[in-house]
């Protein structure tokens, strides 16, 4: 329709000004680029206002005279100028613009600067990096692609999170979690954005550029901006696409006639018997009849999954909007958990007067989950290998077996049967988020902006579970928890910006904000029912009820200043302060971030001549962060009640009111980052072919760390200012399109990034903590926080084999108290990525490589599941078979009867190394504007895509990657079993109309 | 004046937008978040402020501390008690064997509660000045009783710190505590507790007010009369404070309401002899052990501890024990092993426990006197300390005494308050740990430790490990 009005323009003109072109020839002709016709770019005759645009097949029809040039351009090409010479036919190929490519940067508070004129280090993602694989989170955009960003993966429960760190961890008891802006709203839970509204995300990863954001930045800023309309006609555009996941991996187990011969030699050993289920061949041959496999029984083959997604954006001149939907659902690899997201967006940008200009931003998301706690996700793929498998899923009365129906041995198992857990437990976690933004831009002068921006991310939670009894009705559990979380923030900006004598450009901007953050919650807790059957929603049914409630209010309050001076585009000066106050400090609420970056573009200087170098630039840049990150009456001397009944209920009435356990730090203030970074970018060949490389150092220090205080203060801990962390290292982007031409690309970008963590000093003179923690169920981690180590490094007792006359394991002498060393640390040598998209016609292939490498992972479950532990007294692992014995004494493994073994030791430190294969798709893009036109779209995409095909890693648990530390670093690489990142075969389609 | 009139016009503009943004910010600290907290500097400004912040001080130790025997192991280095080996008993072990270790985690956990009781009664009396801003009248008085309860238990609690770890850090106030506190010497914390006593003394009335088991003006008396005469002894030696101890003791006993009980059978091990029940007159301090606390803490006080196997006699001492009705109702023969009785020490009834604690008993305080007596006087025939002697001695069907040492009467007191709080101190205070190992049983089943860290001249129990590593002036 629309080029059917341009084709009458066109003659229109013709007939306008057809004394000119009297003797004009037609010119047909198709504009296309690397990956095929060019739809809509603008052909026009130099000088004249003859013109036209090509249709969806990229072809054109232009009336030229000999000598005419034409000039074909199109967003993010080079123009190209091409002298008529009288052809019938002209086939044009675009080349995408070197400059334009590297499509500007969102540096935070509404700047966005050219690539060249960075001067910070700054990871970006853009939306062609991410559209080839489907996403179901954020954080999966970010792992691998972008350098210097570290993302594990905690959890193959569908919806979990990961944990992001952004050039290593800074803190030891803190928060390492970086900033996440979305869309100038600051704080935002990363995966609150639904991926495909992704436009692009850049990473602060530097000072210079985070200290803007001051208080919170130190952990890095994560700012990613979401899609909005354009000028022109409107676009429809539909994806969807359907997901199949197993577990990526299987533990080799014994068989049950093996496991039964081992339960059997271990009771005998311990008490002289065999076991009264095992003891006689007929109860053997009943029990491997009905034995289970409960992998099988706990894993989906296939568990399904459905993304779709609906988007409209378009705009005219004075206004523009992107709306989209999306539904959401995914079944868990593990039987009976799931999690579904429902997200709806709106960007609307209007220009109100000529000078006032109004953007505004909603996103609407819920988020259901079925299940999916990753600890509860841990326990069941810990049943899953080390739950008793002569056991059936049920008795003959066709009830859960809920416990094992072993029970004759010295110890008894204490898993609960898996298939029970995940059938009859039922946990649900309902987030319900708003998330709106508003800014009003005034141009008050020439030069002079002056932007109102407020904000509100208001997230409601609502969790509940019902533990079922794993024995009799008295031990059902159930509760419900209900948090709000309502932060609100707003700022006021002024901006100028001029260019004096054409070389000196200015950019200044004086920024105030203020942000608070509240969240109350309310739980409630029934135990001892007389009946399941009412779940958790009848809590007043309960023997025993508990009741609790809380609130918070965090307030900051920040000024801030920034300024960039470019000249000439060859040197680059970047400053920028901020002041911020926090009300979780009582006397020293305030706090001053500065930083500078300088940048040379040599490239830009007129003594450097280069055929091959298009882009030499050198960095450099110093600045402070913070963080403040605590909770938020830390710095209080706060009392608590003793729930205990005065004299027998004779206390006159009143409750008892003693301090609580924090001893109170009046002189609290924030932990200060202080990073230097340097940076070289390079391009040659019209930046066909690019690197990137940083090195930095970043020194943490008033380390906000959460002390033990003797107990004689009449308290437990404190949280102080203390010690200081080091990480430092290098990050690596290489770039290329290493073939181009009319039919066949392929570009590649690879990253490498190297992060050294040491912590340099701790409270006082301290050289080492034992933070004595445990993972999951009580189980003791064998970690160490020691100075001159990372945090993350494990201690524990040395491995050395096993004593070939007795049995028992040998462990090596060390020069520390209780004969332990120094065992492994968890922290990778390098992470990198390595992502290829070929394009043939039609088709594109995309290929994803995301590794670690040198990372030590506490395998905690290889112990269980070695019977080491009293949680499963009889092992299932096949490793057994590697058990020495009177007969086996080359046996690797000690004695089943070993007295001495040692579960924090180094024979559970394995190199958790891994390189995967994290996506392969392969992509058709419908040409044929016949077919096209049929189901009347514009474009279609049809792909099939599988994520985590293989692992390539020595690692012999499940998953090298998973971890059941969570958030904290010092538990980094334990796997004590979690659930494996799921295999996942995708279809999927995507439309534009 | 065209361009004029626009410079206006922007300046307008400005001073608006100024306006506007000034009306929004504040240079005001900004508040700290105390919603929902009981913050310490908002507290203490009422009458039940007052009130839960002194059942604040004793609920830790009605609720925990003495009603579990794993936090006073060092009870188990005495002669009255020894340790089975094997097993969780370790922790007693060690010191039935000499050698406690500074990680000793049941130990820990008493010293833990009991400096968490003077952190609440610091804290009490740091807000003194707040508190008495509005109060008067009956209100005043009140207060005026809460701060000799405080009183009394921050005086009670630094006593059993004293007598079972020596010198520890003297912390009479929780604001500016840093945790690097240095020990402070016996003499300033038997200072601070005298003076804690006595203030207590003069603060309390005669007779307990709002609840059976709080502070009297005797408890506090009684309490400072084992003050004195302890500081009189080992390691402080203040022997001019054994006439002290007679004194405030003889007041107890002239003017206080108890009395011993006729019968063995009525002083403790039946819920009926509790003090709450009215049903005894000889506990002058006793702590309640009662279920809904804590099921398990209050269990393991006594008649568990016994038949857990935690808490037996040792063999000398039961042979050396008066024959007679006393030792009858002491000690029980179960198959040949000679364990503490359920008549004295009550059924186990794990989870139902319902009895008294008692700490101090006026057969005690008789002890106390007749020994101070006896020392202040050098007087072994003095009458009044005789009669006070021989009362006891007397109920248990011995024959009365004309003329008795002061060793002599911590030998009675041993018999008399066998398997209860008192034995461990007392061989502190009067220097006889060589005496009693030199006759422990080579048959008991623990051996003592041919290299012991308990000795006469250091009976002190290691301050633990935990602390010390973070405050190195606590090392001794």
């Amino acid at each position: 329709m629309k080029n059917k009005l341009l084709k009458e323009l066109t003659l229109l003109l013709f007939l306008c000004f057809g004394s000119s072109i009297i003797f004009a020839q037609t010119v047909k002709g198709t504009v296309s680029d690397a990956l095929g016709p060019v739809p809509g770019a603008n052909v026009l005759i130099k000088g004249t206002t003859t013109g036209t645009v090509t249709d969806f097949d990229g072809n054109f029809e232009i009336s030229a005279n000999q000598g005419d040039i034409i000039v074909v351009s199109y967003v993010g090409y080079l123009t190209q100028e091409l002298p008529y010479t009288g052809q019938e036919t002209i086939n044009i190929t675009l080349q995408q613009d070197a400059a334009l490519l590297d499509e500007v940067v969102v540096v935070g508070y509404g700047k966005t600067v050219k690539k060249e004129d960075l001067t910070g280090a700054v990871s970006v993602v853009g939306v062609k990096d991410i559209e080839k694989s489907p996403l179901t989170n954020v954080d999966q955009a970010l792992q691998g692609r972008a350098s210097g960003v570290q993302i594990t993966q905690s959890s193959g429960a569908p919806g979990a999170g990961f944990k992001i760190r952004v050039r290593g961890s800074n803190s030891i008891t803190g928060n390492n979690s970086p900033l996440v802006v979305v869309d100038g709203l600051i704080d935002v839970d990363i995966n609150s954005v639904n991926p495909s509204d992704i436009a692009s995300i850049s990473v602060l990863k530097d000072a210079s550029s985070s200290a803007i954001y001051g208080n919170r930045a130190a952990n890095g800023v994560i700012i990613i901006t979401t899609k909005k309309g354009t000028i022109g006609k409107p676009i429809i555009e539909f994806g969807t696409y359907m997901s199949f996941s197993g577990p990526s991996d299987r533990v080799d187990l014994l068989s049950v006639s093996e496991f039964i011969d081992f339960a059997n030699f271990l009771n005998v050993g311990q008490s002289g018997v065999e076991l009264a289920e095992f003891n006689t061949q007929q109860k053997i041959s009943d029990r491997i009849a009905n034995s289970v496999d409960y992998q099988d029984a706990v894993f989906r083959s296939a568990a399904v999954a459905q993304n779709y997604q609906l988007s409209f954006r378009g705009g005219s001149e004075n206004m523009n909007y992107f709306i989209s939907g999306n539904y959401f659902d995914q079944e868990g690899v593990a039987i009976n958990t799931n999690f579904k997201r429902y997200a709806l967006r709106a960007n609307v940008n209007s220009d109100l007067t000529e000078k006032l200009t109004l953007n505004t931003s909603i996103n609407l998301t819920r988020q259901v989950g079925l299940n999916n706690d990753p600890g509860f996700g841990a326990d069941l793929a810990l049943g899953a290998i080390g739950f008793d498998k002569t056991t059936p899923i049920f008795d003959e009365n066709g009830n859960y077996n809920r416990q094992t129906t072993v029970t004759s041995g010295v110890q008894t198992s204490v898993l609960t049967n898996p298939v029970f857990r995940a059938n009859e437990s039922n946990g649900t976690s309902t987030v319900n988020r708003v998330q709106a933004n508003v800014s009003l831009n005034y141009n008050l002068l020439k030069n002079l902006d002056f932007n109102i921006s407020g904000g509100i991310n208001y997230a409601n939670i609502a969790v509940a579970t019902f533990t079922p009894p794993a024995t009799d009705a008295l031990n059902i559990v159930a509760n419900q928890e209900a948090i709000n979380n309502n932060n609100t923030q707003y700022a006021f900006r002024l901006n100028y910006n001029n260019t004096f004598n054409e070389k000196h450009n200015i950019e200044a901007s004086a920024i105030y904000e203020e942000r608070q953050s509240t969240s109350t919650n309310f739980n409630a807790n029934g135990s001892g029912f007389f009946t399941g059957s009412t779940g958790f929603d009848n809590l007043g049914l309960a023997d025993t009820q508990t009741i609790g409630s809380g609130t918070s209010e965090r307030n900051l309050r920040s000024l801030i200043g920034r300024a960039t001076y470019n000249f000439d585009s060859r040197y680059l000066v970047t400053a920028s302060i901020r002041y911020d106050e926090s009300s979780v400090f009582l006397k020293d609420q305030g706090g001053v971030f500065p930083s500078f970056a300088l940048g040379w573009n040599i490239n830009n200087e007129d003594f450097f001549e280069s055929e091959t170098i298009s882009n030499l630039r050198l960095r450099g840049g110093w600045g402070q962060t913070g963080n403040e990150l605590i909770g938020t009456s830390d710095a209080l001397n706060l009392l608590r009640n003793n729930p205990w009944l005065p004299f027998g209920g004779n206390g006159g009435g009143y409750t008892a009111i003693l301090p609580g356990t924090r001893l109170a730090n009046p002189d609290l203030t924030w932990e200060t980052t202080t990073q230097t970074n340097i940076g070289l970018d390079l391009g040659i060949l019209n930046d066909r072919f690019s690197l990137s490389f940083e090195y930095y150092v970043k020194n943490t220090e008033d380390l906000l760390l959460t002390r033990l205080v003797p107990r004689f203060t009449g308290r437990v801990d404190q949280v102080v200012n203390a010690g200081e962390v080091e990480n430092k290292g290098f990050d690596l982007t290489l770039f290329g399109r290493i073939i181009q031409n009319d039919n066949f690309n392929w570009e590649m970008s690879a990253n490498i990034s190297s992060n050294k963590n040491e912590v340099k000093s701790l409270i006082g003179g301290e050289t080492e903590i034992f933070p004595g923690l445990v993972a999951g169920p009580n189980i003791p981690v064998p970690t160490i926080v020691r100075v001159g180590e990372p945090i993350g490094t494990f201690y524990g007792f040395v491995y050395d084999g096993v004593d070939q006359n007795t049995g028992e394991a040998i462990y090596a002498d060390t020069d520390e108290p209780n004969n332990q060393a120094i065992i492994g640390d968890a922290n990778p040598d390098f992470t990198y990525g390595i992502n290829s998209n070929m394009s043939y016609k039609g088709f594109d292939l995309n290929i994803f490589i995301q590794g670690v490498s040198g990372n030590d992972v506490y395998n905690r479950g290889r112990a269980l599941i070695l019977g080491r532990d009293g949680r499963i007294p009889f092992g299932t692992s096949a490793e057994l078979r590697n058990t020495w014995s009177a007969s086996n004494t080359s046996g690797t493994l000690p004695s089943l009867l070993a007295t001495n073994v040692q579960n924090e030791s180094s024979e559970f430190i394995e190199d958790g190394s891994f390189l995967r294969l994290k996506n392969i798709s392969l992509g058709y893009t419908l040409r044929d504007v016949n077919a096209l036109n049929t189901i009347g779209a514009e474009s279609l995409r049809l792909y099939v895509s599988a994520q985590n095909l293989f692992t390539i890693t020595d690692y012999s648990g499940l998953d090298p990657e998973v971890n059941n530390g969570g958030q904290d670093d010092r538990l980094a690489g334990v796997d004590i079993g979690a659930l494996p990142t799921p295999k996942t075969f995708t279809l999927g389609l995507n439309l534009k109309f | 004046m065209k361009m004029k009139k626009q410079l206006t016009k922007s300046i307008r503009k400005i001073v608006y937008l100024s306006v506007l943004i000034v009306s929004f910010i504040s240079c005001d600290d900004l508040p700290v978040d105390t919603k929902g907290e009981l913050a310490a500097e908002q507290f203490y400004s009422s009458v039940a402020d007052i009130e839960s912040g002194t059942l604040g001080v004793y609920s830790v130790l009605l609720d925990k501390l003495f009603a579990n025997s794993e936090n006073y192991c060092h009870f188990w280095a005495a002669d009255d008690r020894t340790a089975v080996t094997g097993s969780n008993k370790t922790f007693y072990l060690e010191f039935d064997q000499m050698v406690p270790l500074a990680t000793n985690a049941w130990q820990t956990n008493g010293w833990n509660q009991l400096w968490e009781i003077i952190g609440a009664a610091n804290t009490f009396l740091d807000n003194e000045e707040q508190m008495r801003s509005f109060v008067e009248g009956e209100d005043l008085e009140l207060l005026e009783r809460s701060l000799g309860e405080v009183h009394y238990l921050r005086g009670l609690i630094y006593f059993e710190l004293v007598r079972t770890w020596g010198t520890v850090p003297l912390i009479t106030s929780q604001a500016d505590i840093t945790g690097q506190e240095p020990l402070a010497t016996f003499d300033a914390i038997y200072a601070l507790i005298i003076d804690d006593l006595k203030y207590a003394k003069n603060n309390l009335g005669p007779t307990s007010v709002n609840g059976t088991y709080r502070a009297n003006k005797w408890w506090a008396q009684s309490l400072l009369a084992n003050v004195y005469l302890t500081s009189a002894g080992f390691p402080l030696k203040k022997t001019e404070n054994y006439a002290l101890a007679a004194a405030e003791a003889k007041q107890v006993i002239d003017n206080g309401p108890y009395d011993l009980e006729e019968e063995y059978g009525g002083i403790m091990g039946k819920r009926e002899n509790n003090l709450s029940e009215n049903g005894n007159t000889e506990a002058i301090i006793a702590f309640p052990a009662f279920v809904p606390l804590d099921g398990w803490s209050a269990g393991n006080y006594q008649a568990e501890a016994i038949l857990f196997g935690d808490k037996v006699v040792e063999k000398t001492f039961y042979a050396e024990f008066p024959e007679g009705v006393r030792k009858d109702f002491t000690f029980d023969n179960v198959g040949g092993v000679i364990q503490y009785s359920k008549e004295k020490f009550g059924e186990q009834d794990f989870g139902s426990v319902n009895k008294d604690i008692n700490y101090l008993r006026y057969p005690e305080l008789l002890l106390i006197y007749a020994e101070a007596q006896i020392r202040a006087t050098g007087n072994n025939s003095d009458s009044s300390a005789l009669t006070a002697l021989n009362a006891v001695r007397e109920r248990a069907d011995l024959l009365p005494l004309t003329s008795a040492t002061w060793e002599d009467v911590v030998w009675e007191k041993a018999w008399e308050l066998a398997g209860e709080w008192t034995r461990w101190y007392d061989i502190i205070r009067t220097e006889t740990l060589d005496e009693v190992n030199a006759i422990r049983s080579s048959e008991e089943p623990a051996q003592l430790s041919s290299s012991p860290t308990l000795t006469e001249s250091f009976p002190w129990s290691p301050i633990p490990a935990n602390d010390v590593n973070i405050n190195p002036n606590l090392a001794k």
